[in-house]
């Protein structure tokens, strides 16, 4: 009886008019400004713009320029380092220090808090204590360096030192987010699992490799995804940490389209490279999205 | 005997790993502090001083003194408050329909909603800034509050919806039994029921937006219309870095969020990973 009473519940909350009372106030702001924006960018990127109006249609030229121009598959190529050395190493980072705060110790919540601390640090702040840090003149970094007998190390002078830093300050505010995923995703496997297996006389090893780890696959490739988004999208870092210096060495496809934008004022190809990088976010939220989607079914 | 060896040894390499990852994590933290507590003169001596030979307030003084650094928190906790307040009303309401109503489209709809969450800011910077022009919001609280929404509504909506499915339905049929309307029992049941759910996205929007600097840099051009991000960032374009201020700025800056994380860490990562991860 409960369970009719129920169902005429939700029919009744089904009434169209209810649904509409639900989405529309949401879904119109994000219409407004994540989706005409989206339809506006692509408008700007066939035109040849000037200051902020568009003066004649450009079909793909913005593109074409953009694409054709060696600077610009700099950055490609400069976004490229930046997103694998961030990956390479605060995943691995982030799924070490899960599997260890996954464990019985003492202090455990000290710890667990101290290390996700920078991931709920501003950019601006983590660019800005890491450019202190690794000040040539002024910053202990460098005066270890010295001390080391290496000399005097300006860190951002050098093109390969300077994208290391960029990976590092990054590295410092990524591997908490892999943890808290990875972590999260431990403790969803049952403790039975491991009973049983260890009951079958299965090792530790054999029980990681064969139940944790096909478990948590798809926690890995989410957070790598996540991970790679957030570092190619990134502008923030890297204009206050390098403003991508030494000779653009550091220079970012997104810092790019950031200094076309509001530095040079290049609107139409500002947008054409704009959305190049939406493309990119577009191939992997497929994957991302079709794994949640996977994952619901459960 | 052997096997409480290896535990022991095993500890011991996990106390050392965390003790390394606790240095990695504090060391850029503490030098700021202590460069924010030295004279100017010792902040500029080499080698480096990590213990200061005098202690000085000085710096907050002078930070805490000036009245434009009152106006940006003043500004960043209004547009924070402003977007949690849009986000929580129209997330939660998207996420108690995903979770209690079945009707056609629904989950195009919801991962539709999921997707924009997946839209890059940078990609659509220069169509929101002439958005901004055109529809007069430039330089305004409203269209910060209403970007940081659109930005945060998909995963508010993806937390909350987790949370209403975890909330029997039988309590809603309780009360119409007891004569209350359909609305009436979200709002007087159903809400308070989904404090924790809402707590983690409040706390989640609070530090996504108390730390943005982008979109706020750039859809905002007066001094008075300035937060704490942009803030800093234009002190160091402007007056170039004076480390000893600009130390205790930074410092100062970052209290909220720290002393908000310390006090709701459990919301904190329930709401992110129920954000990124759960169907």
């Amino acid at each position: 009886m409960s369970g009719s009473r129920l169902s005429s519940f939700l029919k009744g909350v089904a009434k169209k008019w209810e649904v509409l009372y639900f989405f529309v106030p949401g879904v119109l702001v994000i219409l407004l400004i994540t989706i005409y924006p989206i339809f506006n960018s692509i408008w700007l990127s066939v035109h040849e713009t000037r200051y902020l109006r568009t003066t004649s249609f450009a079909g793909l030229g913005n593109f074409v320029k953009f694409l054709t121009d060696p600077s610009s598959l700099r950055t490609i190529k400069a976004s490229l380092i930046y997103v694998t050395g961030t990956v390479a190493l605060s995943l691995p980072l982030g799924f070490i220090l899960a599997v260890i705060l996954n464990r019985d110790l003492r202090f455990k919540g000290l710890l667990r808090s101290i290390i996700i601390l920078p991931w709920i640090m501003a950019q601006v702040v983590t660019a800005l204590l890491w450019k202190w840090l690794l000040d040539p003149v002024y910053g202990p970094v460098a005066y270890w360096i010295q001390r080391l007998g290496l000399g005097r190390a300006d860190i951002f002078g050098n093109q390969y030192s300077s994208m290391f830093a960029l990976i590092l300050a990054n590295v410092w505010r990524c591997y908490p987010l892999a943890m808290i995923l990875i972590l999260a995703s431990f403790q969803t496997v049952p403790g039975e699992l491991y009973e049983a297996a260890r009951i079958d006389g299965a090792s530790k090893l054999q029980s990681f490799t064969k139940i944790t780890f096909p478990l948590i696959r798809s926690t890995i490739l989410i957070t790598t995804i996540l991970l790679t988004l957030n570092t190619f999208n990134m502008v923030t870092l890297i204009l206050v940490l390098t403003a991508g210096g030494p000779f653009g060495y550091t220079e970012v496809l997104a810092l790019r389209v950031y200094r076309e934008s509001f530095e040079i004022w290049n609107v139409g190809l500002a947008s054409a490279a704009g959305l190049l990088i939406l493309a990119f976010n577009i191939l992997f939220s497929i994957v991302y999205i079709s794994i949640i989607k996977q994952e619901s079914l459960y | 005997m052997g096997l409480r060896k290896t535990k022991l040894l095993t500890d011991l390499v996990c106390y050392a790993v965390l003790l390394l990852m606790g240095a990695f994590v504090l060391v850029p933290l503490l030098w700021f502090v202590v460069t924010s507590l030295k004279p100017t003169a010792d902040i500029l001596s080499f080698p480096p001083r990590w213990i200061p030979k005098t202690v000085t307030s000085r710096h907050y003084a002078t930070i805490l003194s000036n009245p434009s650094i009152g106006r940006y928190y003043l500004n960043s906790f209004i547009v924070c408050l402003g977007t949690i307040l849009v986000t929580l009303l129209l997330g939660s309401h998207i996420g108690y329909a995903a979770a209690r109503v079945r009707f056609r489209g629904k989950n195009v709809l919801l991962f539709g909603i999921l997707a924009t969450s997946m839209v890059p800011a940078i990609s659509i910077l220069p169509a929101l800034y002439i958005m901004s022009l055109r529809l007069s919001l430039h330089d305004t609280y409203l269209i910060l509050i209403l970007v940081y929404s659109a930005q945060n509504i998909p995963t508010v909506t993806w937390i909350m919806r987790g949370f209403f499915e975890s909330i029997s339905p039988e309590l809603e049929e309780a009360a119409l039994i007891d004569g209350c309307t359909r609305l009436q029992t979200l709002y007087r049941i159903i809400f308070p029921l989904a404090q924790p759910g809402l707590a983690s996205s409040a706390i989640l929007v609070f530090i996504n937006v108390w730390n943005e600097w982008l979109i706020a840099q750039n859809l905002t051009i007066s001094e008075h219309m300035q937060v704490v991000p942009v803030g800093l960032y234009n002190f160091i374009r402007d007056i170039g870095v004076e480390w000893g201020s600009f130390s205790a700025y930074t410092v100062v800056s970052i209290v909220p969020v720290v002393v908000l994380f310390l006090a709701l860490q459990t919301r904190f990562i329930e709401g992110l990973t129920a954000g990124g991860l759960k169907g």
